[in-house]
């Protein structure tokens, strides 16, 4: 071995007592390095795990495909394996209270369905053959007909046509259908189960779901095809899709890929041209990676990496201590190593060769705390989530790259620690250890403190102040210490505050989690009566009555700015005789001074006037895909001017020439109109 | 032939008032196999010439040449080469590694230039220095004179073209000083090794081949 690591370990030996004390340092830091890894990848396995259970194990369902073109996505190779269930038929539900769910739509499922399905069976079993039946609940809660398990009932099992054209359960009811009755069935029922997610039966479908035995072998003409995409084929699912669909790849990757989109939210396949209609389950899809809306599992990674920087940066102060510590006591040694002929590089490999041999020590002993922690911890969550939410464990999961990552970020901690104190060791001269001199060097200027600091703190003061002034490394290590609490504690202020961010941009966009909208109001006062009692409600913290008018100007009275002129110009919108339209919102007398407190306005000054919401983003595409984004203030309209236009309301009355004053103009909106980007006036009336 | 040679060198420490001229323009040479000494009253800047001498501290102004070449043109690293290749020093307190035993401690040069230590030369060495049965001994299991015979070992381990001694005998009893000059130059008959001795005692100085007195930072005989 080399002399010099030699003489490191035999002054860690040496002094075991300052060895322990950084053995521990590093040790807690690399344990917490590896909870942080390991809580962040288990809540995403947990999380993932999770949402297989409860929106069924696939990424997407194809729906109604013909038997025969089956092989044709089972054999793609961007999928990585798949189930199929098969639409057996419509049925007349006998005596159904729900006027827009007359039917049962029977589904047959085989085993690896039910398994990868969200059944959660309240009742009774799963069907084991084909003429045995699982039903929706919502059939006894919902549709009031009273079925138990054990009952047999008789299906005249149908097909649901408009015209020549099928129906399915994406097509709601309409008056016109009818059913070709194809055979009649005998089916005993067996079991009862929740209600279904709407990506399997949407809130509009017109049957109620029942399961049956599927034979795989013996499938009809189509059948629903649930895949999960390979992890490549997930990094793309949306090309892999338009490739599935018979969509034009290019274009619509031109355009974000707005015809998935909005076939997988509703549009039919005839509406887009798409060879079927699919369901995407984005809460499986989320987790390969894919940016449909993992906010939440940024959100994870984003906390754990501000808390791992935290972790790291608190580490290196604790630990570059130690090391500095090591290093003065060591001063000596060095010089004199250095007389003899060690070359800086030689002295600065030692100190950080005292590093390896302590990481050497602590990251295993860190790795093996931090595991076992979490292990711990998985069982306190796991008894913790247990009782507050069913049916989910905490997985535990720590995957070998997660131990890495920590293994790296902990030997990148000690790297840090004692980069400072090689430096040192490595610039101490020889003469520093002939003459042996102690950290404090008195420079040979002479120290002058300011007067100030002699009245203020007297003599010691004075001293204190010499002292810093005169052994610059405290000082600086003084400063330096203040400057990382500050940058802690605005890290950790600004962490909470980004999760808060991303939290609600995750989980909401909308400040409200109920919205009631009565649209056909005949008789005012009970569509009023309605709005009292769901605010009256204990369980209602806040709410908002709004309630809209259209107002009408001139085009050309319309106060735009130069972005909202460039806009209107190039939609061809600038021309004479052309109207622009408002939408005036009243949002209620209570969210209204609340709004105005939060704009920091006064409400006696603008009770009666409007608030203008002035943000706006606009998109012109044009032929060749391109588009040109338009954004910022649509108008230019300054506090207090005043604004006048046509007013015209739900039952057409018309008012023309209202004249009111712009109190504000801001981009805040109120409770009530959060996602929406169009302009609106705010009032309170 | 001539080993080292310095020309016009200038030492000086702080600046302004504080200004202090350890070594003023000092110009001398040594023939190889020289035993110089050099004598002068305290903060008379003998310390500080040896350490310009040895490639320990920078000087102000002014040139060192061994074996003919200037060694102060060499970088920190190269520098600290030079030292532990050529220079060997001898301090008044040993500075020995207090956590390395005898032979570590010898062969330290030998190891930072990560050659293997010719065991045939630590043996006679230790021979030479009476040190045979304390080859695992630490520092401070053992006698100043011996932890002195140690560092002599440790300079002239890696055959240095020159050996710098600054009061070697200053912490000794007489008898372990009269050990240690007799060891020193030993050397110089046996190896022709040159040495540069620093010394307060006359007697001693009278010994070497040659002495230098200075005083203020000059040579002044
Ligand atoms: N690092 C330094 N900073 C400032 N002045 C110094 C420094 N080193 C030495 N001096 C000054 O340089 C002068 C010469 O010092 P040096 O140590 O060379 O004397 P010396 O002849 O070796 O004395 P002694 O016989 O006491 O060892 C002294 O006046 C000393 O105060
Ligand atoms: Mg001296």
């Amino acid at each position: 071995m080399k002399i010099l690591n030699k003489l490191t370990i035999k002054s860690l030996k040496l002094n075991k007592k300052r060895t322990l004390v950084t053995i521990i340092g590093i040790m807690l830091s690399t344990a917490l390095i590896t909870v942080v890894a390991g809580m962040i990848t288990s809540g995403i396995a947990t999380l993932k795990e999770y949402n297989k259970k409860t929106s069924g194990d696939y990424q997407v369902e194809f729906k109604d495909v013909q038997t025969q073109d089956l092989s044709y996505i089972e054999e793609n190779r961007n999928i990585e394996n798949y189930f199929l269930t098969s639409n057996i038929g419509y049925a007349n539900l006998e005596g159904s209270a729900n006027e827009d769910k007359p039917y049962v739509n029977i589904i047959g499922i085989d085993s690896s369905a039910q398994a990868k399905l969200p059944i959660t069976i309240d009742e009774g079993r799963l069907p084991t053959n084909s003429s045995e039946l699982l039903i929706s609940k919502s059939i006894i809660t919902n549709g009031e007909v009273n079925l138990q398990v054990g009952d047999k009932i008789t299906f005249d099992v149908s097909k649901r046509l408009l015209e020549d054209k099928e129906l399915t359960q994406d097509d709601i009811l309409t008056p016109d259908e009818h059913l070709e009755s194809m055979y009649g069935k005998e089916y005993t029922i067996v079991g009862i189960m929740e209600r279904l997610n709407f990506d399997l039966e949407p809130y509009s479908a017109p049957g109620y779901t029942v399961f049956t035995y599927l034979d795989v072998n013996n499938l009809g003409s189509k059948a629903n095809i649930f895949a999960n995409f390979t992890k490549e084929g997930a990094k793309n699912y949306q090309e892999v899709l338009c490739n599935i669909l018979g969509l034009d790849a290019n274009y619509e990757k031109e355009h974000n890929y707005i015809d998935i989109m909005e076939l997988s939210t509703g549009k039919t396949k005839d509406e887009i041209g798409s060879k079927y209609n699919i369901a995407i389950n984005t809460d499986v899809l989320q987790f390969e990676g894919v940016g449909i809306n993992s906010s939440y599992i940024r959100m994870l990674y984003l906390i754990g990496i501000i808390v791992v920087a935290i972790i790291i940066i608190s580490s290196v102060f604790v630990i570059r201590n130690s090391f500095a510590i090591s290093i003065t006591e060591r001063t000596r040694q060095y010089g004199m190593l250095s007389s003899i002929g060690a070359t800086k590089k030689q002295i600065r490999k030692n100190v950080l060769f005292e590093g390896f041999i302590l990481g050497i020590i602590g990251i295993p002993l860190g790795i093996l705390l931090g595991v076992g922690v979490n292990f711990i911890l998985s069982i306190i969550l796991n008894n913790l989530i247990g009782k507050i939410i069913d049916n989910v464990t905490f997985i535990y999961s720590l995957p070998v790259v997660a131990i890495i990552f920590s293994i790296i970020l902990a030997g990148v901690t000690i790297y840090f620690s004692c980069r400072s104190s090689a430096r040192r060791a490595a610039k101490v001269s020889p003469i520093d250890a002939i003459r042996s001199n102690a950290d404090i060097k008195i420079s040979g200027k002479k120290v002058k403190s300011p007067k100030i600091i002699k009245k203020l703190f007297g003599v010691g003061g004075d001293i204190a102040y010499k002292n810093l002034k005169r052994n610059k490394k405290k000082y600086r290590t003084t400063v330096i210490s203040l400057v990382v609490s500050i940058a802690i504690f605005i890290s950790i202020t600004s962490l909470v505050q980004y999760g808060f961010n991303i939290s609600n941009q995750a989980f909401t966009d909308y400040k409200y989690n109920l919205m009631v909208s009565i649209s056909s109001a005949e008789d005012k006062n009970e569509a009023f009566n309605t709005y009292k009692k769901i605010a009256n409600d204990e369980i209602v913290n806040s709410y908002s009555v709004t309630r809209f008018l259209f107002g009408t100007m001139d085009m050309k009275d319309v106060k735009f700015s130069n972005e909202g002129k460039k806009y209107y110009n190039s939609m061809d919108a600038m021309v004479d005789g052309a109207t622009y339209q408002l939408i005036i919102v009243s949002v209620g007398d209570e969210e209204y001074q609340r709004y105005i407190k939060d704009l920091g306005l006064n409400y006696d000054d603008a009770k009666d006037k409007i608030i203008l919401v002035d943000d706006f983003e606009r998109y012109v595409y044009n032929e060749d895909g391109s588009y040109k984004k338009y954004v910022g203030d649509m108008f230019d309209y300054k506090n207090g001017d005043e604004i006048t236009f046509s007013l015209s309301g739900d039952s057409m009355k018309v008012a023309s020439g209202v004249t009111t004053q712009i109190i504000a103009s801001t981009t805040q909106k109120p409770m009530g109109f959060e996602a929406s980007s169009y302009n609106r006036l705010c009032s309170s009336k | 032939m001539e080993i080292l040679r310095a020309e016009n060198l200038t030492k000086k420490y702080g600046k302004g008032e504080s200004e202090v001229i350890a070594v003023d323009n000092v110009s001398f040479s040594v023939e190889k196999g020289e035993f110089l000494a050099i004598v002068g009253s305290s903060g008379s800047g003998k310390s500080t010439l040896l350490h310009l001498l040895g490639g320990v501290d920078r000087p102000t102004s002014g040139k060192v040449y061994v074996d003919g070449k200037d060694i102060y043109s060499l970088n920190d690293d190269n520098l600290a080469i030079f030292r532990r290749r050529q220079v060997g020093i001898i301090y008044q307190f040993y500075n020995l590694i207090p956590i390395l035993n005898v032979e570590e401690n010898i062969t330290l040069p030998c190891d930072l230039d990560g050659n293997k230590v010719d065991e045939n030369r630590l043996n006679e060495l230790l021979k030479s220095l009476g040190l045979e049965n304390r080859r695992k001994h630490l520092p401070n299991e053992l006698s100043g004179g011996q932890q002195q015979r140690v560092s002599i070992g440790r300079a002239l381990i890696n055959n240095p073209a020159i050996i710098l001694a600054d009061e070697p005998t200053g912490n000794l009893d007489s008898k372990s000083s009269e050990e240690i000059v007799e060891l020193l130059k030993m050397t110089n008959k046996k190896y022709k090794q040159t040495i540069i001795m620093i010394t307060h005692n006359l007697e001693i100085a009278n010994q070497a081949d040659r002495v230098l007195t200075i005083e203020d930072g000059r040579i002044i005989s």
